[in-house]
């Protein structure tokens, strides 16, 4: 226990705070800025009917407009404290919150690298990343330090690391690694790019790259981490990130995942390129260590603990997970398979008997009904919802099936559930769903 | 550095060499999109968009020549044209890209829209407004100069003597389409169609995304508006409602919708305008199918189910109107819906899958 509590406290560099600091705060108010500038807060937040909400937490759902906005200038506004290091502890926790609860207002748009930068947000939180190099300091809030305990680096390099190692756990899979799907489907819809189009239609490239990027996953953190490799490490982040943001829609996630690698750099140039913004700083500056208390440990252990399990939950589960997708969700499982529904509701009134199809375009956005035509907890909820809407149409009680189709990695679809459960009668739960029926293939 | 790049050049090729025996099958040497985009743009959309141009003029001359000389034999002419007319827009409706987005909603919107409302209709005749300035699209389509030539089947050579405007709202729709069509057919013809080439992504905005999210679409309004609604099939929906087919005044729905379906059957079979009388092989999306990790498979599957539906579609009458069939319960009619629905699967959903097209723009990213 000593040899631990020796462990988190010795002194670290400040500088590297302050530089995660800024570069999240950095990384959030320029993508929420292409976020609105997209026009994505209309598209996604107010434009549909229905939003998808997350278990146990409807209460967050589908929020007014009016807080919509609100929520989103609070995020801006933060973020900027954030960068400057002004009333740094309320600004971070406005941040924190602002962030996760706009993810929470659709399941649909759930991403892993949101749910990431949620989790680094959280962690920023109760970071001393503004005891050097911020607007706090400088008008004397706070005192300045240059140095800080080592728990504050580790929290965060175990955090990337907890992200790659379980992303490349994920890809260790017979259709990753022996069929290179999906990447063999996903490659050659960009053989017309210059220069690497050619190659990526090729077999061979597809088999290359599921290999390298489960491998790139599992080892890229020790190579990091050793001062010996970490730039070196660093240069294939950059290519292999560049890589795939060139190849697949997936936002800033490569920005954010470059951002993080810097941070594995010495301290003296997170100091140099903090100073640049901060000229005044690192002046009489001291050290103060700060030990953390016994529950501040506990609470570090959890969180440790909680990112290691959480992520496994979905072995609990029997099936195929990447079938079923239960306990799928913050287990970063990322670009892993190629999945595609058609999801046919009929909704019945129970009394008369008569029966209707719904158009699910009338109340989804196409990217809403994209992904909830192969997520079952999605399809159980528009359910429940179709079950109210039709009941205010005047059907009585409808009783709400659906006839669910999926595809999995091109291969041919399969009913995803089981089309004689009326879902309106079906309650979601944290429990294995039996209504979702078995996948047909073998594979794992 | 140096272990990481022994680790690199000795693992991958050894685990990539070992695993080329799958069974999956090779993948295609990257389908060359240009050239079908071509073959399509030349082949199909612009000689279809020809013909639409052609016989939406012919049908304004012949509306002219009505007017100059009104007798009962103009009228026939009359219904004639609009019935090639119709039958034209069915092969390019889905086409509803590029030129076809316009200022004020595309073509399909403005000028296909329906059913037309009589009582939208009757009250702009009765304003004498023809402006069109107001989103009453189905006010002044096809459908629209349909129930101005059709509705009163006994003669509306004295319908229009009771109310003349009725003629020069007519010409004014005829104007209308006429002026929109061709100024699609000229914009394909010109700068459109080269950049329609040029632009062979698979991404949101991409010539092939675009083809195919409208292919996609269109084949879900003809399950859902040509069949689904006017059945009754929509979830809410009391009763069928049999006078929302397409042509419902003309009577000419079954005829609508069988071409509407060996239109969409062509596109996807690649083929060009008339190839199967020409000697043009065809170039589509069956093509880009099999050029894929397991194409083959769901090019038989899509290419047999297109031919379910064929079959049961041929077994309803050409000569009875959509309507009469509905009215009359036909369990064929209910059959054709059945396999319409199962075909979504393999359209909608393997096939965005497989071939990778990226289905909107606004849909956020990815992880």
């Amino acid at each position: 226990m000593n040899r631990i509590k020796h462990f988190l406290h010795v002194p670290a560099s400040a500088s590297t705070l302050a530089y995660f600091r800024m570069g999240l705060g950095t990384l959030i108010l320029i993508s929420t800025l292409r976020f609105i500038f997209l026009g994505w807060i209309d598209i996604q937040y107010i434009q549909p009917k229905f939003h998808f909400p997350y278990f146990g937490l409807e209460f967050f759902s589908a929020p007014s407009t009016s807080l919509i906005y609100t929520t989103f200038v609070i995020l801006i506004v933060s973020s900027i404290g954030v960068i400057l290091g002004y009333r740094f502890r309320m600004m971070s926790l406005l941040m924190f919150i602002s962030f996760s609860y706009i993810e929470l207002w659709d399941v649909s748009f759930y991403l892993n690298h949101y749910y990431a930068v949620s989790l680094f947000a959280l962690i920023l939180c109760i970071l001393p990343a503004h005891v050097t190099a911020s607007l706090d300091v400088n008008i004397g809030r706070i005192k300045e330090s240059i140095t800080v305990p080592y728990w504050t680096h580790f929290i965060l390099f175990f955090q990337i690391g907890i992200i790659y190692v379980y992303a490349g756990i994920a890809k260790i899979n017979a259709d990753w690694l022996f069929s290179a799907l999906p990447l063999k489907i996903w490659l050659p819809a960009h053989a017309s790019l210059p220069v690497i189009g050619p190659l990526l239609a090729l077999e061979f490239t597809a088999y290359i790259f599921s290999w390298f990027g489960m491998l790139y996953d599992l080892i890229i953190i020790a190579f990091l981490i050793n001062a010996r490799t970490r730039y070196y490490a660093f240069v294939t982040v950059v290519i292999f990130h560049s890589i795939t943001g060139l190849l697949f829609q997936i936002g800033v996630f490569p920005i954010v995942m470059i951002f993080m690698a810097t941070l594995f750099f010495d301290s003296s140039i997170h100091q140099n390129i903090i100073q640049r913004f901060f000229p005044k700083g690192i002046q009489q500056s001291q050290e103060i260590t700060t030990n953390l208390p016994k529950y501040g440990i506990v609470l570090l252990c959890i969180y440790v603990i909680f990112q290691l399990l959480f992520p496994l939950r979905y072995a609990l589960y029997p099936g195929n997970h990447q079938w079923t997708e239960q306990g799928y969700r913050f287990g970063w499982r990322v670009m892993l398979t190629e999945k595609s529904g058609i999801a046919l509701f009929k909704i019945t009134d129970r009394n008369s008997r008569r029966t209707g199809f719904v158009n699910n375009a009338e109340w989804l956005s196409a990217h809403q009904e994209k992904q909830m035509s192969f997520q079952p907890d999605m399809i159980l909820a528009f359910a429940h919802f179709l079950h109210d809407e039709y009941q205010k149409q005047g059907i009585h009680d409808p009783i709400v099936t659906v006839d669910c189709w999926v595809t999995m990695n091109g291969r041919p679809s399969s009913r995803l559930i089981d089309p004689k459960v009326d879902l309106s009668k079906v309650r979601d739960d944290s429990y294995h769903k039996t209504w979702i029926a078995s996948y047909p293939g073998a594979i794992q | 550095m140096k272990h990481l790049i022994l680790i690199i050049i000795t693992i991958f090729p050894l685990f990539s060499f070992s695993s080329c025996d799958d069974p999956a099958g090779p993948v295609g040497q990257g389908y060359d999109r240009k050239a079908m985009l071509e073959f399509t743009a030349k082949n199909t959309i612009i000689p279809l968009y020809g013909d639409l141009y052609q016989a939406v003029k012919s049908f304004d001359s012949t509306l002219h020549s009505f007017s100059e000389n009104q007798n009962e034999q103009n009228v026939q002419e009359l219904r004639n044209s609009w019935r090639n007319m119709t039958e034209a827009w069915q092969y390019v409706v889905f086409f509803d890209f590029g030129p076809a987005q316009m200022s004020d909603g595309s073509l399909f919107q403005n000028i296909g829209t329906f059913p037309a409302s009589a009582l939208k209709i009757e009250s702009y005749i009765n304003l004498k407004d023809t402006s069109f300035k107001n989103y009453d699209r189905d006010s002044r389509g096809l459908y629209a100069l349909e129930y101005l030539i059709f509705k009163d089947s006994a003669s509306i050579i004295q319908s229009i003597k009771d109310q003349p405007f009725k003629l020069a709202y007519a010409k004014a729709v005829s104007r209308n389409i006429l002026t929109r069509v061709e100024s699609v057919f000229n914009q394909w013809q010109g700068a459109y169609g080269t950049a329609f080439i040029k632009n062979d992504g698979a991404q949101a905005g991409s010539s092939i995304s675009d083809l195919y999210n409208a292919f996609v679409f269109h084949f879900e309004v003809m399950k859902n508006y040509n069949l689904g609604l006017p059945m009754g099939k929509r979830a809410g929906q009391v009763n069928s409602e049999p006078s929302k087919v397409e042509g419902y005044y003309s009577g000419y729905s079954t005829a609508l919708l069988k071409a509407k379906y060996t239109a969409l059957r062509h596109l996807w079979f690649g083929y060009a305008r008339l190839s199967l009388a020409s000697s043009l092989s065809a170039n589509g999306f069956k093509d880009y199918i099999l050029s894929v990790e397991n194409g083959t498979r769901l090019a038989q599957d899509t290419e047999l189910q297109w031919n379910v539906i064929g079959t049961s579609l041929s077994t309803i009458d050409v000569q009875v109107p959509l309507h009469s069939h509905i009215i009359g319960q036909s369990p064929q009619l209910e059959q054709i819906f059945l396999e319409m629905t199962k075909h979504t699967r393999f359209i909608k959903s393997e096939m965005s899958s497989l071939l990778g097209i990226s289905i909107t723009y606004a849909s956020g990213d990815g992880d």
